[in-house]
């Protein structure tokens, strides 16, 4: 019989003294995974005309070399880590100059204990602060609030955390600019982003107003819902 | 006459083939995908050229290879590349004094710029720019200061560390008197005030002395009147200078750097014995927060916790690389750090350069004729200039003003001089794979018919540069605003294409008004890869014995001898010799192989005798 509880007033919550922490339920059983290619028939639906080869998205060009973005990316093979957190690695050591300042650990890795398990992805600690990649689940409510409370407990350690997104991390531009303001580096004023692939919607902001009045809706119903899930394992 | 048709030759022997299973096909791709930076794909065509774009060059000069989408390889004359999204030029130099005396160091007091450094005839140590022009300044004896060490402004007064003299002050109507304890307070090198306290170091000594008094009245220049000097280590290096860095006192000598503690015992922090030089902590500066200093001819960061190399990358991409060393005249401002650096070249040049703590860029080109030396520099917040001092055949001191309120350089451009951007090795990601362009897109602005780009190129190992579109003076232009194509990269009067492992671009900066500048945004190269192209082939070979094509080849091998002559050459780790039914000859190695039996014959001379037909593919290498 699930036990039905009222939300968390996580704000009350990010305060110092005995307190209940934001658990995150996990799914209790693992989707089995099947990779989408295998049920793919390559043969059936590339066929090319035996005398001529032409496709409605141009010519048939192989994509041989590096990706993009792993090219940016410091091998896995030497810090493990998702895509865009080795970018990100990679950009600190051979950019900023700042291999041996701050210490790396994946997120996927758990927590770190010299935090008591706080997640802290790229570790300043001299420097007193963190650097979090923000990926897709940071932005899921539950999620959002564990970051806040998250960040309430390592500023009340004496660090702050600085949060990177991935549209961010992806584009050369876009990671240059904040960097140069994360670490105080000279940067012109009004920098643009006109090279930018990751603006985002034009119009998006004039419907700021509507999206943050749904999103509080959903928030109400999302924790509803986690507390069905975590009481109903 | 050779008759071809039926047979091939592989591994030097011939065979009979079924003709029409005979196939030969392409094995290499028409055109893959290059490797370019994340952003190119906003300028994509959709169509059969991939597009290469560049659009910021804030990760400065030294990237010989295209890997990093903000990195170049080098600027000539005065280009900034400081800026997101655009290169431009750089605020020209101005002469404001000649006299014949050496200018060591910049600093502002009361409201004015004041110069020290060596004398002339007539010439005073001290100097000070006001009413736009250079004068004088005297000492308490109303006489010419001889050579000053150093200035060290407060409010009150300007102390005037005169070298082997008695240390004086200024006031701000610049009248000067003695200061220190008493006449044993004389040749000072250094003074900075730290801890409430001014530290003062004596000229080629390692003893500091210090005061707290602001006029300087009890400091002491000698142990007899002061038994609390500080002696910063032994072995004879003298204090070159001192930083206070996070709250504390570090000292620098040429066998490291100390730290003067609250006990006011120093101690080594970074150890430079084994590369003890004089070369060593020429100057130092505190970019956001962290100590930038030369070890002979690199450059170091030290943040109070690690160590870590900033010394620029070289400038060129051909033996003998050009680099920097003799790193001097370090100033900090708006968040970028200013520096001179002296090229290795046998006629060298002495550049200034700035690092923002992520790129190197070029800012001006003060010595070029391999004589000389850019002596002293310094930041003047009140004229917001960057003064700086070239004493070669003459003395010169010069200026390049900042613009208020803005980051970018003040409306004052070079209407003569050469001034390039140079692109790093353009490779697309497959450095050996050709690729072919056959026009380049540049975007800029601020544009008309005598303010203007102009483009260049420079193929694989090429020395010389080449005008894009051949050599008109006019088709590599590009004077309007926006994004112009260049077409026909050889010539002007026919559509072509230029073939190429890596390419360099460059693109010139002129303008003939010197409040306007060029101002580039983009530039797009349109290539297809275009890799060597393989065959392979594919045909059945027919295994009988006796069989005969033609009247000049005959095969007497029973089928047995055959298929061990193809087993051989499937076998092969070198390449075998092919000949196919064109009778063309290629190297290839056997793909595939694959024997399918006829019929059966009894046997022959000893061989079981199938009639075998064996498919065989072969590629080429």
């Amino acid at each position: 019989m699930p036990v039905f509880k009222r939300a968390w007033p996580t704000e009350r919550l990010i305060k110092p003294g005995l307190r209940t922490r934001i658990f995150i339920p996990q799914r209790p059983e693992r989707v089995v995974q099947i990779s989408a290619g295998d049920a793919i028939r390559e043969d059936a639906i590339t066929k090319d005309t035996y005398w001529f080869t032409l496709h409605r998205k141009g010519v048939r060009r192989q994509k041989v070399g590096v990706d993009p973005l792993e090219a940016r990316a410091v091998p896995e093979a030497q810090v493990k880590g998702y895509l865009h957190e080795r970018i990100l690695y990679r950009f600190l050591t051979e950019k900023l100059r700042l291999s041996g300042v701050f210490t790396f650990q994946s997120s996927f890795e758990g927590g770190r204990s010299e935090l008591g398990g706080m997640v802290a992805d790229f570790l300043f600690f001299n420097w007193k602060f963190v650097i979090n990649v923000k990926g897709p689940t940071h932005y899921m409510f539950l999620q959002s609030k564990k970051d806040e409370e998250q960040e309430g407990i390592l500023a009340e350690m004496g660090f702050t955390v600085f949060y990177v997104d991935l549209p961010t991390i992806e584009s050369e531009y876009r990671l240059e600019e904040w960097a140069r303001r994360v670490f105080n580096l000279a940067s012109s004023r009004g920098a643009g982003l006109k090279s930018d692939t990751s603006v985002d919607s034009p119009d998006s902001g004039n419907q700021q107003a509507l999206i943050d009045a749904i999103s509080d809706e959903l928030a109400d119903v999302d924790t509803y819902l986690d507390y069905v899930i975590a009481y109903s394992v | 006459m050779a008759e071809y048709g039926g047979w091939v030759k592989l591994n030097g022997k011939d065979y009979i083939i079924d003709i029409s299973s005979y196939k030969s096909q392409d094995l290499v791709d028409f055109s893959p995908r290059g490797t370019v930076a994340g952003q190119s794909i906003i300028v994509s065509e959709l169509g059969l050229y991939q597009v290469m774009l560049q659009s910021d060059w804030r990760h400065g000069f030294g990237f010989q290879f295209y890997e990093d989408a903000l990195g170049y390889l080098q600027t000539d004359g005065q280009v900034d590349t400081r800026h997101p999204n655009i290169a431009m030029l750089m605020t020209q130099p101005t002469s404001t004094d000649t006299v014949a005396a050496t200018k060591e160091g910049f600093t502002v007091f009361d409201g004015r710029v004041y110069s020290w450094g060596s004398t002339g005839t007539s010439i005073s140590g001290v100097r000070t720019f006001a009413n736009s022009t250079w004068d004088d300044i005297g000492d308490s004896d109303a006489a010419d200061y001889g050579i000053v060490n150093y200035l060290l402004p407060t409010t009150t007064y300007m102390f005037v560390a005169v070298d082997g003299a008695r240390l004086q002050k200024l006031d701000t109507a610049d009248a000067a008197t003695v200061a220190g304890l008493s006449a044993n307070s004389t040749d000072y090198k250094w003074l900075i005030i730290h801890n409430g306290n001014i530290y003062a170091g004596k000229d080629a000594s390692n003893i500091v002395y210090y005061d707290s008094n602001t006029d300087l009245s009890q400091l002491a220049g000698d142990p007899a009147d002061d038994t609390n000097e500080i002696t910063v280590g032994q072995g004879g290096y003298p204090v070159l200078g001192a930083m206070s860095f996070m709250g504390r006192l570090f000292v620098f000598r040429a066998d490291g750097m100390w730290e003067i503690g609250e006990d006011n015992i120093a101690r080594m922090i970074l150890d430079y014995r084994n590369e003890a030089s004089s070369d060593n902590f020429r100057s130092w500066a505190n970019l956001n927060s962290q100590i930038i200093y030369p070890i002979r001819d690199k450059l170091y960061s030290w943040n109070g916790v690690r160590v870590v190399e900033v010394t620029p990358q070289a400038l060129t991409d051909t033996f003998p690389y050009t680099t920097y060393g003799l790193f001097d005249n370090f100033v900090v401002f708006q968040g970028r750090l200013y520096l001179t650096a002296r090229t290795n070249e046998t006629t060298y040049e002495e550049h200034i350069l700035c690092y923002d703590g992520v790129g190197w860029h070029k800012m001006a080109e003060p010595l070029a004729t391999g004589a000389g030396s850019v002596t002293g520099m310094g930041y003047d917040s009140v004229n917001n200039r960057l003064w700086y001092h070239v004493s070669d055949t003459e003395n010169t001191t010069w200026y390049i003003p900042f613009q208020d309120r803005s980051d970018y350089p003040s409306a004052d451009f070079p209407t003569s001089g050469a001034h390039s951007l140079i692109t790093s090795r353009l490779d697309m990601g497959f450095r050996r794979v050709k690729k072919s362009t056959p026009s380049v897109l540049v975007g800029a602005t601020n544009l008309n018919a005598t303010r203007y780009l102009r483009l260049y190129y420079r193929l694989d190992d090429a020395s010389t540069w080449t005008p894009w579109g051949g050599n008109d003076s006019v088709s590599n232009i590009i004077d309007s605003d926006g994004v112009t194509e260049l077409f026909n990269p050889l010539d002007e009067s026919y559509t072509n294409s230029i073939e190429y492992n890596h390419m360099l671009l460059r693109t010139d900066f002129v303008t003939d008004t010197a409040a306007n500048s060029p101002i580039l945004e983009d530039l797009m190269v349109r290539f297809l890869m275009r890799p060597d192209t393989n065959y392979g082939h594919s045909f059945a070979i027919v295994g009988a014995e006796g069989a005969q094509f033609g009247t000049a080849h005959y095969d007497d091998r029973t089928v047995a001898q055959i298929l061990t002559d193809l087993r051989i050459a499937r076998e092969s780790k070198t390449p075998v010799d092919f000949t196919d039914p064109f009778g063309i000859e290629h190297k290839v190695y056997i793909s595939s192989y694959n024997e399918n039996a006829i019929e059966y014959h009894g046997e022959t001379r000893g061989d079981v005798n199938i009639e075998t037909r064996i498919l065989v593919n072969v590629v080429e290498v």
